[in-house]
Parts: structure tokens; sequence; C-alpha cells
């Protein structure tokens, strides 16, 4: 597969190339921010975690040696949205009633509610489902997201998040079919149709 | 063939990870499930559905990183100007084959190197003198090579020629 971004990574690392630089964080911006946004729920926490995704990236680029940047990328920010939620939200870790049995991931990230702004457009299938994937348990929201946000085949997640394909693969089957039950009702999802 | 796994393929699928074989046992199981094929509708709907109109960061945000990065390459640990010579394995190899040149110039060098005084005695190969075949007649040249400086006389004036030659055998040893 092609990845232009190795090829600005190399002239930023060996030249400090500001354009080369520019180019790789242009690359990323959509689908990393999108990814971010979508597990924190908030646009300026959001933005504060791709700026320091960004930071740490830069200041270790000598460790980087591999040829998928864009997971290492969106690793950095997998990481950075797990301390926040620690951050954010200590008296959840204490109350999960699963006694530290589920993913203490699930229990630590944002308000899985719709925000106003989503409330407010009901207008299409994307933002109705974006309100949907909001409400999935977070290693489900994220399989789901690094999926259809930053593309990324499952093979990559499951290396990403350091667990097996079939998990991987497990995890999006469960929030399809939330999805689809959340959505039922609403839309045809094979058409797209108002029902 | 068990749903689960089908279902599970038709996400590979979805993401171009199943491999050939695979993709025709499923194209075989869609042809005879009717719900399987509503399900792999829906699938690929809600993906192609499932992309937010979520742009980017601010600008702000975006400056920052560019200047950030900018003082990182220019002034931060300096890697991304870092000449290759500025590694510490270059630059260990480096002085290496810098230690290797001069050892070998060292030990290369002749062990003597041969000293030309003045002295205005005849100059030349000693031999060409040795060369000579009357003896006699080069017995003047011959002592005239071994006394090099009035205080440094090898012979005495009335040495013999046995004297002599043990003396030139020494003196051409000594450069050798």
């Amino acid at each position: 597969m092609d990845q232009p971004e190795l090829k600005w990574l190399d002239a930023y690392r060996k030249r400090g190339d500001p354009e080369a630089l520019h180019a790789l964080v242009e690359h990323s911006r959509r689908p990393l921010y999108a990814f971010i946004h979508r597990m924190v729920g908030n646009p300026q926490e959001a933005d504060d975690i791709f700026q320091e995704t960004w930071f740490r990236a830069i200041r270790s680029l000598d460790r980087f040696k591999g040829t998928k940047f864009m997971s290492w990328l969106f690793r950095i920010a997998h990481n950075l949205v797990i301390d926040r939620a620690r951050k954010h939200a200590p008296e959840a870790e204490l109350a999960d009633p699963t006694g530290g049995e589920q993913d203490p991931f699930q229990t630590r990230v944002a308000d899985p509610r719709p925000s106003p702004a989503d409330q407010v457009h009901h207008g299409d299938l994307a933002r109705r489902i974006a309100a949907a994937v909001d409400r999935l348990p977070p290693d489900q929201r994220e399989i789901f997201l690094l999926r259809t946000e930053a593309d990324m085949p499952f093979k990559e997640i499951a290396k990403m998040l350091n667990i097996s394909i079939n998990t991987a693969l497990a995890r999006m089957q469960y929030a399809l079919r939330k999805l689809r039950v959340e959505l039922q009702g609403e839309y045809d999802l094979s058409t797209g149709d108002v029902r | 063939m068990k749903r689960d796994k089908l279902e599970q393929w038709i996400l590979m699928e979805a993401s171009g990870e199943l491999s050939q074989r695979r993709r025709r046992k499923l194209d075989r199981a869609l042809r005879g499930d009717v719900s399987l094929r509503a399900w792999r509708e829906e699938t690929l709907a809600l993906l192609r559905g499932a992309h937010s109109g979520i742009d980017g960061p601010s600008a702000n945000t975006i400056d920052a990183i560019r200047t950030f990065g900018a003082e990182h390459a220019f002034s931060g640990s300096g890697h991304a100007l870092r000449s290759p010579f500025l590694n510490p394995a270059w630059l260990a190899a480096g002085v290496a084959l810098l230690l290797l040149a001069l050892g070998l110039l060292f030990f290369s060098r002749p062990s003597s190197i041969p000293q030309t005084v003045d002295t205005g005695a005849p100059t030349g190969d000693m031999s060409d003198v040795l060369a000579e075949t009357t003896l006699d007649d080069d017995l003047d040249q011959l002592y005239a090579l071994l006394t090099v400086e009035e205080d440094f006389t090898l012979v005495e004036e009335d040495a013999t020629m046995d004297e002599l030659a043990h003396e030139l055998l020494a003196l051409e040893e000594e450069q050798i």
C-alpha cells in the first residue's frame, strides 16, 4: 500500500522540512481529530489531545522505526484518551459494578449521551448513526471509529490495541448489532430511507 | 458455516482483508441465505453512513503543531537536522578509521632515515666502490667514505684493508 506519509516523515526527520510536517499533519487532521472527538465528546478537549498527540509524536520521532505511521499516531492518541478518562472519572472507576472484571476503559470515558448539538440535528442518517455510536461502550466505539473514521483495517486495529483480530472483529459485530437495534424503526439501513 | 464467522468475513470483506478462498465461500453462503444478504447490505450502509462530518481541529491547533515542529527540528533535540556524521555510530567509525590510517602510516615508515652529511668526501653507493677490481687503487676512496667527519672517523688513517672492510660491513648493516 502506498504510504505518502513515510516520504513526508523522512523529509521532516532528515531536513526538518516544515512543508513535509505540514503535509503529515494535514494527512492526519480529519481522521485523527474525528476519532479523538468522537471518543472524548468535547471539541476543546479533542483539540488539546490532537495537539498533544502531535507534540509527543514529534518528540519521539527518533523512536518510530515501523512503516505504519498513522497507526503509531492513533496509538498515541488512544493512550492520551485513556489518560484523560483516568483523570476525569476516577469515581466511575471506583463505582465499577463488575468489580473490575469488565474492561475498566469502559467506565472511564466521556458521557456517551448525545451532545446538545447532536440532539438538534436529526436530519440525516450520519447524524443518527453518530448519536448511536456515541452510546456504544467505549471498547466497541473505539473499534468502530478506528474502522470507519480512520479507515484502519482490522489487522492494524488489533495490533494497535494489542488484542487479537478475532476480538477486534467480535467487538465490531457487537457494535453493529447494537447500532442496528438503536436505529431500528427509524431508518431502513439498506436504503437510508426514513420509515 | 457458523453465522458469526460469516458476519466477520463480511466485515473483513468490507475492509479488504478477506482472502480469495474465503470470499468464494462467503459468496456461496450469501447465495443461499437471504437474511445474511440483508445483514450484509445493512452493515455496508451503516459503515458508509458512519463517516462523520467532523472536519478537524482549529487553525490555532494546527499552527501550534507547526511551530512546535519547526522549533524542535532546529533547536530541540535537533534530530531532524542531525547530520549522519554526528550520529554516535558514524562518529566512532570515523575515529576508528582515522586511528587505523595513522597506525598504518607509522608502521610503514622506514626504520631509519638515511642522513646525508656534507663532508667533501666522494658520494655514491658503496657498491660502486666495492665493485672496483683493484682494491689497492680504491683504498683511498674507501677511507674517504668511512671518515665522514674530522671528529667522526671510523677508522685510523693507517688502517689495513681488513679493518676497512670490517668497518664497511658494519656501516652497511647499520644502514640496512
